[in-house]
């Protein structure tokens, strides 16, 4: 099943790649498509990571602790220092220290 | 040369999360080579070990990757006089790291489309071939770590996407777009499959596009 779901994660991949080298070019898209398409990365991640820092596993209940803390201190790195490591061995190190 | 120093840690570390994930080395090594995108495959790997089902898997790499259909756009100029192998084979090396080479060199427009497709493929050789070592790697240093060693790795991965996300925020739509997309991703953590995960970015994406709209009408409110 694991080799199943990554030959899909494949295809999927090198379809999206393709596509614009074969037939579907950008042009022959509408326009709120292609400026929706602009948010993808922004908003897929921000998806993922906000439940990495307050997660919940039932309705209405979240959890507040170390991961929280390590969230914003990685925030605040990355928003003041735009340095890649620097934000991953603060957000470490908070989570390692206070976790 | 700056990209590659990159590339090798988030190799070693996709390796180790993904045998944490109960992923075989053989599998980690293989997700590599056949799906070549690094945050798609660390929520993959992350998604597999919550034996999440295969379709809504494939269904956010999708999500996950469909900017690459913005970097494949932006290289059309130069792609469409080539043969379909090239095509072929360009389309497939088409990962972050290797297109922000390309795009630069292509943007100088100082190359003949043959030229920077053996430029294309030099940049992509060196990059992927580095990701594959060092996803095999990391895979073998997961195998003898603890796990609550490489469970505490795991944490690095929402810390990468804070550092690729935090910088783009600099407009009202994008911050609109992220902070909408992160409540919703709370609020709907609990639902089953991960559909949270592509609820919220769903939502994330129709606020950005609604910011959008609702500045440029302001805008034209203005010049009337």
């Amino acid at each position: 099943m694991i080799w199943l779901t990554i030959l899909g994660m494949g295809l999927v991949t090198y379809g999206v790649r393709v596509l614009p080298f074969t037939f579907l070019r950008e042009e022959m898209l509408p326009n709120w498509v292609r400026r929706g398409l602009n948010y993808v990365p922004v908003a897929v991640l921000s998806a993922i990571i906000a439940p990495e820092y307050l997660p919940s596993n039932e309705w209405g209940h979240i959890t507040l602790d170390a991961h929280l803390v390590a969230g914003i201190a990685a925030i605040l790195v990355a928003w003041f220092s735009k340095n890649t490591i620097l934000t991953i061995v603060v957000g470490m190190a908070s989570l390692l220290i206070l976790g | 040369m700056p990209l590659m120093v990159g590339v090798a840690p988030f190799g070693l570390v996709f390796g180790a999360i993904a045998i944490g994930n109960d992923m075989s080395i053989v599998e980690a090594v293989g997700m590599s080579i056949i799906v070549l995108a690094g945050s798609s495959q660390f929520i993959g790997a992350q998604l597999i070990g919550d034996d999440t089902p295969a379709l809504i898997i494939i269904l956010t790499t999708f999500v996950v990757n469909l900017r690459h259909f913005l970097y494949s756009a932006s290289l059309t100029s130069f792609i469409r006089p080539l043969s379909k192998g090239w095509k072929g084979l360009l389309a497939y090396m088409m990962v972050d790291e290797v297109y922000a080479i390309v795009i630069t060199r292509h943007l100088k427009r100082d190359l003949t489309p043959l030229e920077l497709a053996w430029f294309f493929t030099g940049s992509g050789i060196c990059l992927i071939s580095l990701w594959w070592v060092s996803t095999l790697a990391g895979a073998l240093i997961g195998d003898v770590l603890p796990d609550d060693a490489v469970d505490a790795l795991s944490f690095t991965l929402p810390l990468i996407f804070t550092a690729i996300v935090v910088p783009a925020l600099k407009t009202r739509p994008m911050l609109l777009s992220a902070v909408s997309a992160a409540v919703t991703g709370i609020i709907c953590a609990p639902m089953p499959n991960k559909l949270g995960l592509l609820i919220a970015a769903a939502v994330g994406i129709a606020a950005g596009l609604w910011s959008e709209s609702q500045a440029t009408s302001s805008q034209s409110q203005e010049v009337a």
